[in-house]
């Protein structure tokens, strides 16, 4: 009988515990897992009573709880961050009466969280985002309309042009641009200096760019210039090349497919022409961002298309030997693959929308920026922080900064770009792979690059 | 003459005739009541499960049959029945999606059917060879057990870096052992699909190799010293003796590796570095996550798993019946 009674309680407990799984997460705790952290609460201050009212005359918000899902920083930094986060959290609390929880969501996973959230109209009221994603959610109807608080959040003008584009959907500001940096090209000090190169420097074009690839090859007696071919970074590099050069990537009304014209050729011919002669190891083919930092650290190419976030490994790794400059610029101007600007937007479903924006207000303020984007390596999307002295040893941040203001967009603002992404990456795939494996002239491209022009139309046409 | 006990009821002739109907009957009633019993212990679990695992499944199939998407998201009860809408886009030449479905779905057909029989027969081998006893067996055969305990995404980026064609250890040991002059480039197109297959068999060998191995030490000996002794060969041995031994636990084998290779996600997400693994190794558990969660087409991406749920389904059955006709023969 006692069997029967513990079999039957286990089983209960066993299908309670099922279910209570089930069901909107809201704000509850997320399990904290490799990477994440549990939510973090604000330090609760002695007087202050859940939902107290003493202090409701100068803090209207008083009693008002805000989640804010923050994506988790790598784990070097993950002390500062933390000790940060406390102090933004106590501050909120103390200048508004707002109770800010911060819920930790990886890059990895945080596009399907937010997804979650729309679905269920329940979750957090402030998200991160990455640069291409405002449009995806704002789509989707899933992001509030920032314009009316922009004052607020320091005007229009404080905020780098390529960071309002990214954040803007329909002609609204639907989040607001904070920190990151771009794509540049890194490059080896010792081996430029061993081949009497002199650095390179910001304006240089591709002339200059190939004839330094050239003559570091000849010297080093290998291929000098890793670039990647796999992984959407290969789209994003070829997409910044032709509008750089004066193309585009679809027409202004997102109706048409344009890279498959002939700045879309030449951009493509102008990679497989270096890996003909020889600037770039045939296994650039299969190699992603992550393949490509090692080997520039190990001094194995001189230079290297790389992340904003490199930096720091680089000082850990290579000290002062290595320098950054922003992609060559073509006709058009400089267009940087600023892929790795961070937005934070607020829920449309939110039930504190105006209590959000003062979160935002905070978050978005001058110093907040600036003490969290030197903690992460990063570099504001603001055009007035730029001689903070919080970034001085930030051995790239002029680079950035520079980035930052003089590049202009190229990713468009479109809802499906996953799908014409993810479908790009496959044929540009596959074209550098039968450069390594066999012959690629540009008929092929344009073959090729018009195949994919009809995949993506019809894409386009669907949405 | 045998002396008659008329006590006894058995004997013909017996004064009494005890009928067994009632015992059978109370047998019954109380094997119905145990059952009964049972069914409101594991009610529980079963209602659990249901909710857990088959009404997710069948929200899924349903949801095929929807044009659920990145426009009705916030709104799920604008979502409208499109009937075979979605089934009829994924086959459809010229789209996006029609045009990967296929190279998604052969691709991992084969991959499936690649390494289930590679890492069957690579099992069945050392299984074979770890039942002969010899010296350091119990080492080697942890050694060998090692692969099983490391998580797959762990195994999934060692592979990728070993693949790697300009600094992979794979093509520097063959170059320098001097089997190839060109490196080779494992994980673009040609050869991406053997690539997952290399990396499954080391990742799933020690389990089949573990379970071939148990059933061949239920095998007794006498067995094959008895077809010695009536003349038969090393081959007639394995084949009337070993093989029938191990029959059972090798269906479940191949159908637990097919069930497992239709569905591999970590290795081709983590070897190709999270974007679309190229050509037929974009399997069809990425190519419907690509679909659902990149770019929330989810009306498409159930599609394509109804799709991959009937196609399995059918071979599984088919696998099964055939397996268990030749052993009622």
């Amino acid at each position: 009988m006692k069997k029967k009674l513990l079999s039957s309680l286990l089983a209960m407990a066993l299908t309670a515990a099922a279910l209570s799984g089930c069901g909107n997460a809201g704000q509850t705790k997320q399990d904290p897992a490799p990477g994440q952290s549990a939510e973090s609460e604000a330090p609760k201050q002695d007087a202050q009573e859940p939902g107290g009212q003493e202090e409701t005359a100068d803090k209207p918000y008083a009693g008002t709880t805000v989640l804010m899902n923050l994506n988790t920083p790598s784990e070097s930094v993950r002390e500062k961050f933390d000790a940060w986060l406390a102090d933004l959290q106590a501050r909120v609390m103390e200048e508004t009466g707002i109770e800010l929880k911060v819920e930790m969501v990886s890059w990895g996973d945080y596009l399907n969280k937010h997804l979650t959230s729309i679905a269920s109209q329940e979750g957090p009221d402030i998200i991160q985002m990455g640069s291409s994603v405002p449009p995806v959610i704002a789509a989707a109807g899933g992001l509030l309309d920032l314009t009316p608080y922009m004052d607020g959040l320091g005007g229009m003008d404080v905020y780098c042009d390529v960071g309002k584009y990214y954040c803007s959907w329909d002609g609204k500001m639907m989040a607001i641009p904070w920190g990151g940096g771009g794509r540049e090209m890194y490059f080896n000090k010792d081996i430029f200096d061993a081949a009497g190169l002199e650095y390179p420097t910001n304006d240089w074009t591709f002339e200059e760019f190939e004839q330094n690839a050239k003559a570091l090859t000849e010297h080093m007696g290998k291929p000098a210039l890793a670039l990647m071919g796999s992984a959407n970074d290969t789209t994003y590099y070829f997409w910044s090349q032709l509008v750089t050069d004066g193309g585009a990537v679809l027409s202004d009304d997102m109706t048409k497919a344009r890279f498959n014209e002939q700045e879309g050729v030449d951009a493509v011919m102008r990679i497989v022409d270096m890996y003909k002669n020889g600037y770039i190891p045939s296994s650039f083919a299969e190699s992603t961002v992550d393949d490509i930092l090692p080997t520039f650290i190990n001094g194995e190419v001189a230079m290297a298309y790389g992340s904003a976030s490199w930096w720091q490994d680089l000082v850990a790794n290579m000290e002062g030997n290595w320098g950054t400059v922003a992609m060559p610029v073509g006709k058009a101007g400089l267009a940087n693959g600023t892929v790795t600007m961070s937005a934070f937007g607020i829920m449309s479903y939110t039930k504190n929308p105006e209590a959000s924006a003062e979160v935002l207000k905070i978050l978005a303020s001058p110093e907040e920026i600036v003490k969290s984007t030197a903690i992460l390596g990063w570099i504001p999307f603001r055009t007035d922080l730029e001689n903070d002295p919080a970034y001085a040893d930030n051995p790239a941040k002029d680079t950035f900064f520079y980035v930052a203001k003089e590049s202009k967009a190229y990713i468009p603002q479109y809802q499906a770009i996953s799908t014409v992404l993810s479908t790009s990456t496959k044929y540009l795939n596959g074209i550098f792979t039968q450069a390594v494996t066999g012959e690629v002239d540009e008929a092929y491209v344009k073959q090729q690059l018009d195949a994919l022009a009809t995949e993506v139309d019809n894409v386009l046409a669907e949405n | 003459m045998r002396r008659i006990d008329k006590n006894d009821p058995y004997e013909n002739g017996g004064r009494e005739e005890i009928s067994f109907r009632p015992l059978i009957a109370e047998r019954g009633r109380l094997v119905k009541k145990k059952k009964q019993k049972v069914g409101v212990w594991i009610l529980p679990a079963l209602v659990s499960m249901s909710i857990i695992q088959f009404l997710p499944g069948f929200v899924s199939i349903f949801m095929g049959f929807t044009n659920l998407g990145v426009q009705n998201i916030t709104n799920i009860g604008s979502t409208k029945f499109v009937g075979l809408r979605n089934f009829i886009g994924i086959f459809k030449k010229g789209t996006v999606t029609g045009n990967q479905f296929m190279i998604s779905l052969l691709g991992t057909l084969e991959y499936t059917f690649l390494a289930t029989v590679v890492t069957f027969l690579f099992g069945l081998g050392l299984a074979l060879l770890l039942n002969q006893d010899f010296r350091g067996r119990a080492f080697v055969r942890a050694a060998l057990i090692v692969p099983w305990i490391v998580p797959g995404v762990v195994a999934a980026f060692i592979w990728r870096l070993m693949f790697l064609s300009d600094y992979g250890v794979i093509n520097k040991l063959l170059r320098h052992a001097g089997l190839i002059k060109e490196n080779i480039f494992w994980l673009l197109e040609d050869k991406a699909l053997m690539s997952l297959v290399i990396a499954h068999l080391w990742s799933n060998l020690p389990f089949v190799m573990i379970s071939i191995l148990a059933a061949l030490q239920t095998i007794s000996e006498e067995l094959y010293e008895a077809c010695k002794i009536d003349g038969g060969n090393v081959f007639q041995r394995f084949w009337y003796i070993t093989v029938p031994g191990i029959k059972n636990v090798s269906v479940m084998i191949v159908l637990l590796s097919f069930i497992k290779g239709a569905g591999e996600f970590t290795l081709p997400y983590v070897m190709y570095g999270r974007s679309a693994p190229p050509g037929k190794a974009n399997l069809i558990s990425i190519l419907v996550y690509q679909t659902s969660f990149q770019t929330w087409e989810f009306g498409q991406g159930a599609a394509m798993s109804c799709v991959v749920l009937v196609i399995m389904l059918l071979l599984a059955v088919l696998y099964m019946r055939l397996a268990m006709q030749e052993e009622k023969e």
